[in-house]
């Protein structure tokens, strides 16, 4: 199944995603998706975090950082694709997070 | 003007390959109008219960199409869509309708068709129910209550283990219900030796992908069963949104406001059906509902008996809950009220516990976006 993004959606959301770029934050929670929706194959299985933000907003995110994931862990907000290549359709960006080293 | 149940009808829960979405309906619809010797045209209005027709099926307008197969009479058909909770939230509207006194029977059906379609598929039709940057970090129901659980976890020192009571317990109570998707009794063992589905959540934490209908006839004529009170409520949809994780508010706010309305205490209550769509759930809302104070609904469970299951009081999910009995979306919450139905009028069999006068349904939507709480009296 192909996930359908619309470009403007896609536009009208990644406008947003400069304000959460490079904030630090902590990991209060995390999981790991084995059984992934449509156009998120390609990265299964894959860490999702929630993460509170130092001025106590929250967020939520894969993390791609290389050292093992665990609660409490500082963690950066950075940009990378969200969403599989496919054809031509737009490449989606979106918030992801690394460790903070 | 009060509202009363007339009577209950389901399908059983499960992979129904030989019926349609329509099939199911009718068959319903039509039992439950021949069993009180009824016809289409004693009927005033048909609510709809329905998540994913328009998003797996691609079939929308099912009024139209439930009218057409009801013989075209132009019966007024009013579907409702809040996710897990569609089935709940046509109840809603059905009591509210009869209560402004347009008419004197109504049939709350709750529909679902999920095992034509591949578990990729219905896992992101279901998603399509989180909010936008949850969707877009690839997250998925299983993903959403796995963050709750891990905190759940963490915060009150528990394990997988305790986690997996639940499903065992539920598993119990399906045993007996012959409407279940699953009979068959598990053990902690299965349910830890079962694959992670999104960590700490396994296979046997969740509930399955099924189809089904549920249906009650209401009436505004006394009957047996009284629906004492019926509340929705919200919260965000994002869980980012929320202070505390692990109080779900929609849960506390229509446990409240319902409990309040009937005028009943929270210990009068004889049996509970609580949303379970994942073990983790059935904790939360315990919780969240006061029947256990946060981070003591693990102690509740574990003292649950095989031996002497009617003991615990009050007991929970004699149906199976969504995890043993299955949970066809916009089904489940109708089943839920059929259930207690079954219970207060001691049509449960095997599982009937005696004397019961009160029972509670809890229906969540999502991750605890919206919450329907209805309560039933004899």
């Amino acid at each position: 199944m192909k996930a359908v993004v619309s470009p403007v959606k896609i536009w009208r959301r990644q406008s947003k995603i400069s304000s959460l770029l490079g904030k630090t934050g902590r990991v209060i929670t995390y999981t790991v998706i084995r059984s992934a929706p449509a156009g998120y194959a390609k990265f299964s299985p894959y860490t999702i975090v929630l993460v509170e933000f130092d001025d106590n907003s929250k967020a939520i995110g894969q993390y791609r950082g290389s050292t093992p994931v665990f609660v409490g862990m500082n963690v950066k907000a950075v940009l990378r694709l969200a969403l599989e290549e496919s054809g031509d359709e737009p490449l989606v960006y979106t918030v992801k997070f690394v460790e903070v080293i | 003007m009060k509202v009363y149940i007339k009577d209950y009808y389901q399908t059983r829960f499960g992979e129904l390959w030989e019926r349609s979405l329509t099939d199911l309906i009718f068959e319903v619809a039509t039992r439950l109008l021949d069993n009180n010797g009824l016809s289409v045209k004693d009927i005033s209005a048909v609510f709809l219960g329905n998540m994913l027709s328009g998003v797996l099926d691609k079939n929308l307008l099912l009024s139209a199409k439930i009218n057409e197969v009801l013989g075209n009479i132009g019966l007024p058909v009013v579907r409702s869509e809040a996710a897990c909770a569609s089935g709940s939230v046509a109840l809603y509207n059905a009591v509210n309708f009869l209560k402004s006194e347009q008419g004197r029977y109504v049939l709350v059906l709750g529909v679902e068709k999920m095992t034509d379609f591949s578990v990729d598929e219905v896992t992101t039709a279901l998603s399509v129910a989180l909010s936008g940057s949850e969707q877009m970090s690839g997250l998925t129901f299983p993903g959403v209550y796995a963050l709750m659980a891990r905190l759940y976890l963490d915060k009150y020192n528990y394990t997988e283990e305790d986690l997996a009571k639940v499903a065992v317990i539920n598993h119990f109570w399906g045993s007996l219900n012959p409407k279940a998707q699953f009979r068959n009794r598990i053990t902690i063992a299965d349910v830890l030796n079962s694959a992670y589905v999104a960590d700490p959540l396994k296979v046997y934490d969740c509930s399955p992908i099924s189809d089904g209908c549920a249906g009650v006839l209401l009436t505004t004529e006394q009957s047996q069963v009284e629906i004492a009170s019926c509340c929705v409520a919200t919260d965000s949809l994002a869980i980012t949104e929320r202070k505390d994780l692990l109080k779900l508010q929609s849960v506390v706010r229509s446990g409240q406001q319902a409990l309040e309305k009937a005028g009943i205490d929270l210990d009068d209550i004889d049996l509970l059906e609580v949303h379970d769509c994942f073990t983790i759930a059935e904790l939360l809302v315990l919780e969240s509902l006061g029947v256990c104070s946060q981070g003591t609904a693990v102690e509740f469970v574990s003292k649950f008996n095989q031996d002497n299951p009617f003991e615990l009081k009050p007991v929970v999910n004699t149906s199976g809950g969504l995890k043993s009995s299955g949970h066809p979306v916009g089904a489940t919450g109708v089943k839920q009220i059929g259930e207690i139905f079954l219970q207060l009028t001691n049509q449960a069999g095997e599982r009937q516990i005696d004397n019961a006068k009160v029972g509670l349904a809890q229906n969540t939507a999502g991750s605890g976006g919206l919450s329907v709480v209805t309560i039933l009296k004899k």
